[in-house]
């Protein structure tokens, strides 16, 4: 990992169009803008894991596929 | 096409590739999608069913406001040419005896291209799991209490 020390309102660079500026730090927070082409998805990790998490949910639901329809029925049916 | 599947040409028609494959289902790119006779869901295999498949669902009769816009980059990646070549479904969970869906990760297929992908949507990150009735629900934005079945 490369690791540079940067203070507020300094930024780094990646590749041609990815700018990645500290904007403040406040406490343990620390302020980030992120300057990338629309088409370069960013996203926090926790909600990629998050969505790791519930596919794989997912695909172990995928094993009793018999209990779909019942549990669709409305409650009291 | 991508000249990296290797499968013959009949059953590669059948399946949908993910180029970059799925979160936490990294390995496998190649899908294919199935209707569960007799109920609103489909399940979505691996060739060979050689690993776990996924169970997903149509969200628009269940949730009729649910909307999200495709980005650029993803209908790039998608070679969207036309509106009408999309389907979009859901993933769905089984926990106990009620059902949740994935409403902040659909599932965009391209029927003509066979292409798919999984879009992630961090403005609907808290609708990750989100209860799933019957269709037609009355509330529409995800803030469906758990429904207590008996």
């Amino acid at each position: 990992m490369l690791v540079l020390t940067r203070k507020p309102g300094e930024s780094i660079v990646i590749g041609d169009d990815v700018v990645i500026k500290v904007l403040s730090v406040e406490g343990e927070s620390i302020r980030i803008g992120i300057t990338a082409p629309r088409a370069l998805p960013v996203y926090r990790q926790e909600l990629l894991e998050a969505v790791r998490q519930e596919n794989l949910r997912a695909a172990l639901s995928a094993e009793q596929p018999e209990k779909l329809a019942e549990l669709l029925k409305k409650p009291g049916e | 096409m991508p000249a990296t599947v290797d499968l013959k040409d009949t059953e590669v028609k059948k399946y949908f590739l993910f180029p970059r494959g799925l979160p936490g289902l990294e390995g496998e790119k190649r899908y294919c999608v199935e209707a569960i006779p007799g109920n609103p869901f489909f399940v979505m295999l691996q060739p060979a069913e050689s690993g776990p498949g996924l169970i997903l669902v149509d969200p628009f009769p269940f949730f009729p406001g649910y909307c999200f816009e495709l980005e650029e980059g993803d209908r790039r990646e998608l070679q969207v040419e036309k509106e009408e070549d999309l389907v979009v479904y859901t993933t769905v969970t089984i926990e106990g005896r009620q059902l949740y869906t994935n409403l902040a990760a659909p599932v965009v297929f391209n029927v003509a291209k066979k292409l798919a992908k999984q879009i992630i949507l961090p403005e609907r990150s808290d609708q990750l799991r989100v209860p799933l009735g019957p269709p037609g629900p009355p509330e529409r934005d995800g803030g469906a209490k758990p429904g207590k079945e008996s």
